[in-house]
This record gives structure tokens, sequence and C-alpha cells, in this order.
């Protein structure tokens, strides 16, 4: 009996309050030894298959990765240019710097066991210098943003989850609006759009920036249906994330602290 | 001394299967692991294994899954305080009907979570809440007779 009103006092504290968020960090350590067995084993056949490859897989591999070298330096000669054009721009308008970010790469060590929620948990901890409310980037859009760490380990809550919200902005026409996640891996839905917007199939949604904890202009997902339902207030938009939330492997910690502190 | 080194080492296990990562779309088919070990060990040593075990453990669980905290302690408590009332007649039943009571068991568990998921707003009603109790139910004859054979390996009683 103790225990049961003991159990529920921990439910109401834990959902109602924030008691636990300085808590739950160490409480962790206790699953640590577990974690690290389960992902250990795992680890150590990636690590031999990737010791173990033939000498004519790696050079192939090897000259595939020196042919996009070439490419992305390529790119990134012209990306120097208008960057210097951007500042200089920028200094006419006396608008603000934007700073480059500091940017921590962390490996996905599993899927969150829990059915209703999209969480991914990342091998980079607050001792990695990970904190609650970074935003994590997969290699080809926004995946995320931190909602709990511990030691070696934190939780990602992906934009899909029902209980996500990004801020972003339609690349096209700069129309402001925010991005819901539904719970389904493959569709966000973009809120409060009235009928009359522009908007059509195919048009990007990048960050917006204005949350403050997403950095500006990452792109977040691509709309594939708008549809208008008659006696709605505003239109069905419905979005697919660019990020592959369920299959990145290597994700990005974006590091804000750094750059808010300067 | 002994007893309590398997106990941990049961457990451990359990956690581990737990813990350990599935493909997105297997995620409903997931048994409940430490639960099934839980059960077990209550009804063959009710008097060792009892609920303060299974509030600790539900708390373990709680840590590893990310969810609210003291969510499966709760729903452990409940099942092991009916486990440890009803364990004398539990091991009267046959294999397959314990099976069918550890379904039944594990619904709560499944029920009692998911009020809490929804209470939060996370959750959406689905049958497949009820899919963790039918494998984990079962699972449970197999379970049963690896145990028994680690308990009657180690001789405890």
């Amino acid at each position: 009996m103790l225990l049961v009103a003991l159990s529920v006092l921990i439910i109401l504290l834990d959902v109602r309050t924030k008691v636990f968020a300085p808590v739950r960090p160490y409480l962790s350590w206790l699953v640590t030894p577990i974690q690290l067995l389960v992902t250990t084993p795992r680890k150590i056949v990636v690590w031999t298959g990737e010791h173990l490859e033939s000498r004519e897989d790696l050079v192939a591999q090897n000259q595939a990765l020196n042919a996009e070298i070439l490419v992305l330096q390529s790119q990134l000669q012209r990306l120097n240019s208008l960057k210097a054009e951007n500042v200089r721009l920028r200094e006419l308008l006396d608008a603000s710097q934007r700073v480059d970010e500091k940017v921590v790469m962390a490996e996905v060590i599993g899927y969150d066991q829990n059915a209703y929620s999209h969480k991914i948990l990342i091998d980079k901890g607050f001792s990695n210098g990970a904190y609650v409310g970074q935003a994590v980037l997969g290699a080809t859009g926004v995946l995320g943003q931190v909602v709990e760490t511990a030691a070696y380990s934190s939780r990602v809550l992906l934009i899909a989850d029902a209980s996500h919200f990004v801020p972003v902005q339609l690349a096209r026409t700069g129309f402001r609006s925010i991005l819901r996640g539904t719970g389904d891996l493959k569709r966000l839905e973009l809120m409060s759009v009235p009928h009359t917007t522009d908007i059509k199939k195919g048009d990007i949604l990048n960050t917006s920036g204005l949350d403050k904890r997403f950095p500006q202009g990452y792109p977040v997902g691509v709309v594939k249906s708008v549809t208008h339902v008659p006696g709605k207030p505003y239109a069905d938009v419905v979005v697919v994330p660019l990020a592959q939330l369920a299959r990145s492997r290597h994700v990005m910690l974006i590091d804000r602290q750094a750059e808010s502190k300067e | 001394m002994k007893s309590g080194f398997i106990f941990l080492l049961t457990f451990i296990v359990a956690l581990m299967l737990e813990a350990m990562p599935i493909p997105e779309q297997f995620v409903w088919y997931r048994p409940e692991w430490a639960l099934l070990v839980l059960l077990y060990w209550i009804i063959a040593l009710p008097f060792k294994v009892g609920i303060g075990a299974a509030w600790v453990l539900g708390l373990l669980v709680d840590l590893l899954q990310g969810s609210v905290l003291g969510q499966h302690s709760l729903t452990y408590v409940l099942i092991a305080y009916v486990c440890a009332v009803l364990y004398k007649r539990l091991r009267m039943y046959l294999r397959w009907q314990q099976g069918v009571f550890v379904f039944l068991l594990v619904s709560v568990n499944q029920l009692v979570g998911f009020w809490i998921d929804h209470y939060l707003g996370v959750a959406e009603p689905t049958l497949m809440i009820f899919m963790p109790a039918v494998i984990t139910g079962l699972l449970w004859p197999w379970c049963f007779v690896i145990l028994r054979s680690v308990r009657r390996l180690y001789s405890i009683s």
C-alpha cells in the first residue's frame, strides 16, 4: 500500500513538477551499466566489420570519397564567396552577424522502447556537453531535440513525436507557421495555414529560428499534400520529414550555449 | 547470499533484453521481460522476492525506457501484490492457464501505462497496446521452464 502511494506520488511529482529533472541524470547512473552491456556487442561487431574490410573495398570506398570531396570542395568555394558577400551585405544593413554553430557528432545507440513516443538514444551525455533543449540534426534535415541527459547518453525527442513542435518557414514564400508531429514517422502537419496561403506540393520548409532553440535555416520537411476542406478554417497540410528519422546512425548536436555565452 | 546473486543476475538479463534496440515496426511485439522474471520469482519464492523488489525493478525499467518516473513501479507493485496473494492457487494451475493469467496481469500493466501516457497526451488509443501482453503470455511456459531449471541448478529454495 505504502509503495503504491509512493509510486503515485512520484508519478504526480514527475508529471506536474520539475523536482526530478536535476535528479534524473544521476539516477540514470544506475542503468548506465545495463545500457553499456547492451550496446557494446554491437559496437564490437561494427568495429571488427570496419577493421576487417578487404583492401579492394577500402580502395573503392576511398576513391568514391575522394570524388565526393572534390565535388563538395568546388561547392564550398562558391559557398565561401557567398558567405563573404553575405557578411558584407549584412554590414551594409547593420544587421547582427550569424555565428557558426559548434557541432558535436553523436551515434544513435537505440530507439525508444516505448511505442507511444518517438525518441532515440544517442551516445553523448552531459559529460560530452549535451544539454536539454539542444537541437539535433541528421545529414539531410532536422531530427529533433534533446529532452533528457545522462552522463554518457541522451534521449532525443524526434520531430515526428506527437508532443513535438517546430517553428518553420516556407523557403519559397517566407510564410511562417508551426510544424506539429503526429506520432507517425512519415507524417508531420503544418498548423494554421489559411486557405489563401500560397503553398503547394514540393515546397521545402526550413527552421525559422524563432524558438531560439533550433538554428535558423535548416531544412525540416517537404510538403506532401495540401487539401482544402470546405468549412474548415485552415487547410490540411501534410509534410514529410527530410531527415531519415528511423534510420539515421550518426547525428549532429548543435551547441548554441557556447554561442549565447559569447 | 547465492540466491540473491542469482535473482540479481536474472533481473539484469531481463533488463538487458528490455533495453535491446529493436526495429521500429516490431516495437509492439516486445514482451515485458522484466515482468516475466519477476512473476516467476514471486510465484516460486514469494517470501524472498516480493513487492519491494517489484518496486525497485519498476523504477529501473522507468529509467531505462525514459517513461514517467514511477509508472512501472506502480504497475509492478500492483501485479506483484496480486501474485503474492494468489501464489498458492497459481502454482496449482496448468501451464497454459498460468499463461492466460500472465496475459491478464500484463494487460493491467499495459492499461495503466496507457492511462498515464494518455493523461500526458502522448498516446493514441489502439488495441495494439495489448500485443505485448499476448506475447508475454505466450512466452510464459518457456520462461517458466528456463527459470525453474536455473533455480534447481543452483538449488535455491
